[in-house]
């Protein structure tokens, strides 16, 4: 018998299932919503160690149990946009339980609510001011010379900066989703960017509004991030492990702090709509950041389907900067998606702490100086640096791109891209 | 008896006769000395003055009665009661001419709305009309909230239009914007009719209704990414963004106009001070940066 063109019995015997569903679903849904949920985020914990400002530094006690394996502390820093407690959003998928039950020794940013008065702090505020303040803090406390430094989207433009103008302080720097190339037209927020007015915006809103950003947000996607993300709530709202995380995520993606104005401004002039980061052109607080001073060993993981910080946008500082010890990872995943989904659990922490620990220790025992004053680099053979780490014969892609890294031309460069 | 007697004395006679007599009735009424004295015989010196004040008033009163019982005078007094109603009926004339003047000219003006929108019409409706409304208001109603205020509170009343001037643009870009948004939903309506007839004839369809929702939302995110990048929607949402601002600092100007009679700082005054704090802090830690590593 031939097949009927539309099978009118099985859409209306699959409509009549799922109605059944529906209705189960519904009055299980109502248990789970009424009961006691546990959607308490970044509750590992943590002492507050330094405070100035609004800005507080925080410091993750170690896992009971975990041997604390590296002399070096890692400091996190956060973007600007959001809050630092997506790391530890979930005990299962906590990046932070993570580092410290593989023996990181981890501070962690927390830049708090900026109100009016924090409208005139400038990027040279948060790199020069805070952030250096936080390091030698830490560095003091720890009675270390330098400090691991991991920056976050925004966080790691600050600490690309940071290093570059601190690279004496900066023993090894890992940026993840960091935007650093901003003349891409990859992502949407890159193309509106480019007109924006941030100067009347400031103007009109002292701050940049957190809600008024995170409403930019929601436009880039509006069916996923407005649809069928509460779609997807609907389906699952019978499943308490699902609904406790579904809010975890909710609290953290509204919870979004306005961002000083002059710092906006000057992350959308100079950056979004100038690129001078990357052009090597940048002028923090009066002095130049030369990404050449960028000679530290630098872990630079990015997404594939990144629709802030596409890959365009963030691979390309590994090209740039002055170390040769480079490497890029492009993960299989989303902005977010990096952080917390499970897939990613497997991969990004992982892949993080084995990088630090090949790195621990590695540059002392082959003698070289970091400092920003040594007139003579020294970078380390190929052959010492890891068994795993691809030697790669090309020349250096600072003269090839006809960049300002004179000292560096035609230096063998060791790139990693994964 | 003649038609003159008939009508008795003339008017111009009558006014003079009654001049006179108000004249000699103050005259003599200045003079007279009733002045209240004190135990001494002296007149009080309140009384005193409040009576020359008087006296004086009366003689001017004297004054100009006898002026004006002269003939010549009497002629100009009555020319001007003669051509009185004239110069008001002109008056009046030329207040309403001009005023309805003024009222033709607001109802050609509101008549004329839209006329200028030949381009545009309006059985394109839904885009075409909230452009075409838009444009009307920028070109013909815009201009009624910008007529000069005058007086004490012009500047109050010229803030206030502003930001009902403001307010309205805002409004209509937000309209033009949200429009927007709609279209790919329209669109990808549209689309799964198509795809929908088009799995019928080939006698695909799903029987899981889950698909036809993925289907949707696939086809829904496709048409949004393609409006997020047309020149059109960035334009809409640049001038949305601008007309929020710009409604945004007009309202803010009222309130602090508003805030001026209450005893809490203004936004400008807050913003100086921040500046203030700002700028010490910043040297207070240069300062002690520099007085560390001494």
């Amino acid at each position: 018998m031939e097949k009927p063109k539309i099978p009118v019995d099985m859409i209306l015997k699959h409509l009549a299932e799922q109605a059944e569903v529906h209705q189960i679903r519904v009055q299980k849904a109502t248990d789970v919503l009424l009961s006691d949920l546990e959607t308490e985020i970044a509750a590992t914990p943590y002492e507050v160690v330094y405070e100035e400002d609004r800005v507080k530094l925080k410091h993750y006690r170690a896992v009971h149990g975990a041997e604390q394996t590296m002399k070096t502390p890692l400091l996190v820093v956060y973007a600007l946009i959001n809050r630092e407690t997506m790391l530890d959003l979930q005990p299962q998928r906590s990046v932070v339980k993570n580092f410290l039950a593989n023996g990181i020794n981890l501070y962690m940013v927390d830049w708090g609510y900026p109100t009016y008065k924090d409208k005139f702090l400038t990027i040279d505020d948060h790199v020069n001011g805070y952030m250096d303040d936080m390091v030698n803090f830490v560095m003091e406390r720890e009675k270390v010379e330098q400090i691991n430094l991991m920056g976050i989207c925004m966080g790691g433009t600050f600490c690309v900066i940071y290093s570059a103008l601190h690279p004496h302080k900066i023993k090894n720097l890992v940026t993840t989703v960091c935007p650093t190339n901003f003349d891409t037209r990859q992502g949407l927020l890159h193309i509106w960017m480019k007109w924006l007015d941030v100067d009347k915006m400031i103007d009109t809103f002292g701050n940049m509004p957190g809600d008024l950003m995170n409403f930019g947000f929601l436009l880039l996607n509006p069916a996923r991030l407005m649809i069928d993300k509460y779609i997807g709530f609907l389906e699952n709202m019978d499943n308490k492990p699902f609904v406790e995380n579904f809010v975890r995520m909710e609290k953290w993606i509204f919870d979004s702090p306005d961002v000083p104005g002059e710092t906006f401004r000057q992350f959308i002039k100079d950056l979004y709509q100038k690129n001078l980061l990357i052009e090597n052109r940048l002028v923090i607080g009066g002095r130049h950041v030369d990404l050449g001073k960028v000679t530290m060993p630098m872990l630079n993981i990015y997404a594939q389907y990144d629709h802030l910080v596409p890959p365009e946008a963030a691979a390309k500082i590994t090209d740039v900067v002055g170390s040769r010890d480079t490497e890029n990872v492009c993960l299989d995943t989303g902005h977010i998606g990096i952080y917390v989904s499970s897939k990613t659990q497997k991969e990004f922490a992982p892949k993080i702490i084995n990088w630090l620990k090949e790195h621990e220790g590695r540059y002392e025992q082959a003698g070289q100086d970091h400092t920003e004053n040594a007139p003579d680099r020294v970078h380390p053979p190929a052959k010492n640096i890891s068994p795993g780490v691809k030697r790669s014969e090309e020349p250096n892609h600072a003269g090839k791109k006809g960049l300002f890294f004179n000292d560096l031309q035609g230096k063998q460069g060791i790139r990693k891209h994964t | 008896m003649s038609e003159n007697e008939h009508a008795g004395p003339d008017l111009q006679t009558m006014v003079m006769e009654w001049f006179k007599t108000v004249g000699r009735f103050w005259g003599e009424t200045g003079q007279e000395d009733g002045s209240p004295t004190d135990e001494d015989g002296q007149p009080k010196e309140a009384e005193r003055l409040s009576i020359e004040a008087y006296a004086a008033l009366m003689k001017t009163y004297h004054a100009f009665s006898s002026a004006m019982s002269e003939p010549s005078a009497m002629d100009s007094l009555l020319r001007t009661t003669t051509i009185l109603p004239g110069i008001t009926t002109t008056l009046l004339a030329t207040g309403m001419k001009g005023y309805f003047a003024l009222q033709q000219q607001i109802i050609d003006k509101i008549g004329k709305i839209g006329t200028r929108t030949d381009s545009y019409r309006f059985d394109a409706i839904d885009e075409e009309t909230l452009r075409t409304w838009s444009e009307i208001y920028q070109k013909e109603i815009r201009q009624f909230f910008n007529i000069p205020q005058f007086g004490l509170s012009r500047f109050y009343q010229e803030r206030v239009n502003q930001a009902l001037d403001k307010l309205n643009i805002f409004s209509t870009s937000l309209a033009v914007f949200l429009h927007l948004l709609r279209q790919p939903f329209e669109k990808s309506y549209r689309m799964m009719h198509e795809k929908i007839e088009e799995l019928t004839r080939s006698g695909n369809l799903p029987e899981d209704s889950r698909a036809y929702y993925q289907m949707w939302i696939k086809i829904l995110e496709g048409h949004f990414m393609t409006l997020f990048q047309s020149p059109e929607y960035n334009k809409t949402l640049r001038e949305t963004l601008d007309a929020l601002e710009d409604y945004l600092a007009a309202r803010g100007r009222i309130l602090q106009d508003m805030l001026q009679s209450l005893p809490v700082p203004s936004r400008k005054e807050m913003e100086d001070l921040c500046k203030e704090v700002y700028l010490l802090k910043k040297k207070i830690r240069s300062l002690e940066k520099a007085n560390s590593k001494e």
